[in-house]
């Protein structure tokens, strides 16, 4: 695939459907809109794109409705679901659900831009590498989407870090924005922030709420170690969890015999 | 009121009055008919022996129309009934009754008996073994008495020699005397103490009424209808007055001071509810605001980016860029503030947080002419909380404080320190273990009427100029938080705002 990925946006507000193609056709992809989800399916029936970044507030059928049409439809196209801020809970949800990831509105370019790199970056792998199940250093983990990873460790704290997933769709990472120590952070919310060699940046949601016991010293040095040893070493944060029960439910295992998408 | 407690309390006292009289009456009358019955007792006594000594001379001459004329005389009087004179055989010799005379009286009639009860008679009975009171045939009761006349060397030495010297009584002398006067007496006495206890009874009821209606029915129906007013959910107005310091004073007391707790916590509820509503208008507010704002955000950031070579286009655009991701903090803290979520607690020293907001007012304020004067503890005391929206929430009550003021200037006082017992905030926990910040004013203060909206969503004394969601967003945040807000203010000299927070429990004091 060596031109540009196709991009669909749907959302109800002319104004994000404006912006959103203004921008995307300026970073040089080919954009369509579609106001409402039963359009967009009308539009993929005819004309396949590679992305969808959809809203997940629509008239008629939802966001949800429209991933799993979707997926159905087509099971190369890469879905971003946008949210408001009160609909973090959906964000979280989608992924579970076999979204890519999810934007929060408001949303800068700068989020926009990064996302939509990453999307296209998975969207030229082809299917069958995209649902590999994750590599063995990766067991014992659970996931939340294919962003980042959870798993328990001493006094039950849990360690948090990046997907193999997602590190195959950025570039080496040239620094990291940790929160502070004893922050409070909630799943969906921002991780940590990611400056990449493409001059991205990019939001990293968190799979658990919990207060942050530690961040990865090691990273500062050398922030570029997920991509050579994403788990053992280079996670990010040590995190004392606030709602395990809760909030294990959205993440998937990191069984061999489950796929992650 | 047939069940109630002065009804109660009057048929007690009452039965209590009248028992008590009761058995008083039984002694007393008791007392009187003993008293009585000695006095006739004492007089018939004395009756008989002058009727035996002044019979005496004309018994020894055996002048029976004398005897018979003196007993005459004497059982005329008024009381007397009869006088009889037996011989030893029983049979009447002289009586003021002529019919009697001759006949024979029985061993056992009741004048007899005394001495005849056993077989063998008595010679010598005591005077008070010699009386008896019995119902005499004409119906009226009756004292009798009698006088055994024992033979003295006189009579059996007379010239008639009737009498032998072995003989030891000769007769006997029996007297009989109405006691109808006693009875009426009695009868009388009785009449008047059962007068006396009704007039008694009736006034501890009467007084019983008047106490119970004093002491107890009215400051307790007072009570009771306060209490009503507070079911009718009028708390504030369910304030009783206190009547003496007894037990019910203390209980009307007590009812006061729960009431005003009540009130407090409810003004709390309300202040919640109203901000749960808020919070869920945020909500729709914050995400119709979501979408245009992301369409500001996207088209500015990106022309931000493609302005690489225009620093003067740049550095507006950078101001655009800015203000529109501040304005989605906004809307992310109005979102936050509606889910029970997302505050960053941390320690954070109260000082720090003062001086971080007084410095983003500072420049309003040196327009408006307004001092700003920092008391800070010295040894910052320490809070758990997100600071960001703490000083939002300094940062809301300085501008309050200014446009109090006005254009003329003033002075803000802005303190910090550690909450002690004077900041209890009514029917909140005590203020121990809390940092204050305290921000007073020299403006225009609050009306009565301002104090019991303040908190209320889109109150604002400020027309355009304000939305009136400040002081619920402060309120929000401090509760977020689970600090207290005290507010106290005299119109015309100013206001003064009070922000306890917990202290952090590990750090204390930096």
């Amino acid at each position: 695939m060596g031109t540009a990925p196709k991009i669909l946006v749907i959302d109800d507000e002319q104004v994000i459907l404006d912006s959103a193609q203004r921008i995307l056709t300026a970073e040089g992809f080919p954009v369509l809109t579609a106001i409402d989800a039963e359009s967009a399916l009308q539009i993929l029936k005819k004309d396949p794109q590679d992305i969808a970044i959809c809203d997940l507030m629509l008239p008629g059928l939802s966001g949800f409705d429209f991933l799993k049409e979707a997926q159905q439809h087509d099971p190369n196209l890469v879905v971003i679901i946008t949210t408001g801020y009160s609909t973090v809970d959906n964000g979280v949800d989608s992924l579970k659900k076999g979204a890519f990831d999810f934007l929060p509105k408001p949303f800068t370019f700068e989020e926009l831009a990064s996302q939509v790199d990453r999307a296209s970056q998975f969207a030229k792998l082809p299917v069958k590498q995209r649902m590999q199940p994750p590599p063995t250093e990766f067991a014992g983990c659970y996931f939340l989407g294919s962003q980042t990873w959870a798993k328990p460790d001493v006094d039950g704290t849990w360690l948090l870090g990046l997907a193999a997933m997602l590190l195959r769709t950025i570039d080496p990472i040239q620094s990291i924005e940790f929160p502070e120590s004893d922050d409070e952070i909630y799943q969906g919310s921002l991780l940590v922030r990611m400056a990449t060699e493409d001059q991205l940046v990019h939001n990293i949601w968190s799979p658990l709420s919990g207060k942050i016991m530690q961040t990865n010293d090691r990273l500062a040095q050398t922030p570029d170690l997920p991509h050579r040893d994403p788990v053992t070493s280079g996670w990010l944060v040590r995190l004392l969890p606030m709602n395990l029960e809760q909030e294990i439910a959205a993440l998937t295992v990191a069984d061999p015999q489950l796929r992650i998408s | 009121m047939s069940n109630g407690i002065s009804y109660k309390l009057i048929v007690a006292t009452c039965g209590v009055a009248f028992a008590i009289i009761a058995v008083f009456a039984y002694l007393m009358l008791d007392a009187q008919r003993r008293q009585l019955l000695a006095e006739v007792e004492r007089s018939a006594n004395q009756l008989s022996e002058t009727i035996k000594s002044s019979t005496h001379y004309d018994m020894l001459h055996n002048r029976s129309e004398s005897v018979h004329r003196i007993i005459n005389t004497i059982g005329a009087q008024e009381g007397i009934e009869k006088v009889r004179i037996f011989n030893k055989e029983g049979e009447i010799i002289r009586s003021t009754d002529p019919g009697d005379l001759g006949h024979m009286v029985d061993q056992h009639t009741e004048a007899c008996d005394m001495c005849h009860t056993v077989d063998k008679p008595l010679e010598r009975v005591p005077a008070s073994e010699r009386t008896r009171i019995f119902t005499a045939a004409n119906g009226t009761r009756t004292f009798g008495i009698i006088n055994p006349i024992y033979n003295e060397p006189s009579c059996w030495q007379s010239d008639c020699h009737a009498h032998s010297e072995t003989q030891k009584v000769l007769g006997v002398l029996d007297i009989s005397m109405s006691l109808e006067e006693v009875e009426s007496n009695i009868q009388a006495g009785r009449v008047r103490l059962l007068i006396f206890a009704l007039i008694a009874i009736a006034a501890i009821s009467f007084i019983m009424n008047w106490l119970v209606k004093q002491i107890v029915l009215k400051p307790v129906g007072d009570i009771a209808k306060a209490t009503r007013t507070a079911a009718g959910g009028d708390l504030t107005e369910a304030i009783v007055k206190v009547h003496g310091d007894d037990e019910i004073g203390k209980l009307a007391a007590s009812f006061n001071v729960m009431m005003e707790r009540l009130a407090e916590a409810q003004r709390q509820l309300l202040q919640s509810d109203k901000l749960a509503s808020l919070g869920r208008l945020a909500a729709g507010v914050a995400h119709e605001i979501n979408n245009p704002l992301t369409g500001v955000l996207t088209y500015s950031s990106f022309l931000l980016k493609n302005a690489e070579n225009q620093p003067e286009l740049k550095e507006d655009l950078e101001v655009i860029v800015r203000e529109t991701k501040r304005c989605r903090e906004i809307v992310k803290g109005l979102l936050d503030f509606s889910r029970q979520s997302a505050s960053a607690a941390r320690p954070a020293p109260v000082n720090e947080i003062v001086r971080n907001a007084c410095r983003i007012v500072e420049h309003q304020l040196s327009i408006q002419k307004i001092q700003i004067d920092m008391k800070l503890e010295e040894e910052s005391p320490v809070v758990n909380a997100d600071m960001m929206q703490i000083e939002q929430v300094l940062v809301n009550l300085l501008v309050n404080a200014a446009d109090a003021i006005g254009d003329n200037g003033g002075t803000i006082t802005v303190e910090t320190g550690i909450a002690t017992a004077e900041d209890a905030v009514n029917g909140r926990p005590s203020p121990e273990g809390m940092a204050r910040i305290r921000v007073t004013d020299t403006g225009c203060g609050i009306s009565a009427e301002g104090m019991n909206k303040l908190f209320e969503p889109f109150y604002s004394t400020k027309g355009m100029k304000g939305t009136g969601l400040g002081l619920a967003i402060v309120w929000g945040i401090i509760e977020k938080h689970h600090g207290q807000l005290k507010v106290d203010s005299r119109v015309g000299s100013g206001t003064t705002l009070t922000v306890l927070l917990p202290i952090a429990r590990s750090a204390g004091i930096i």
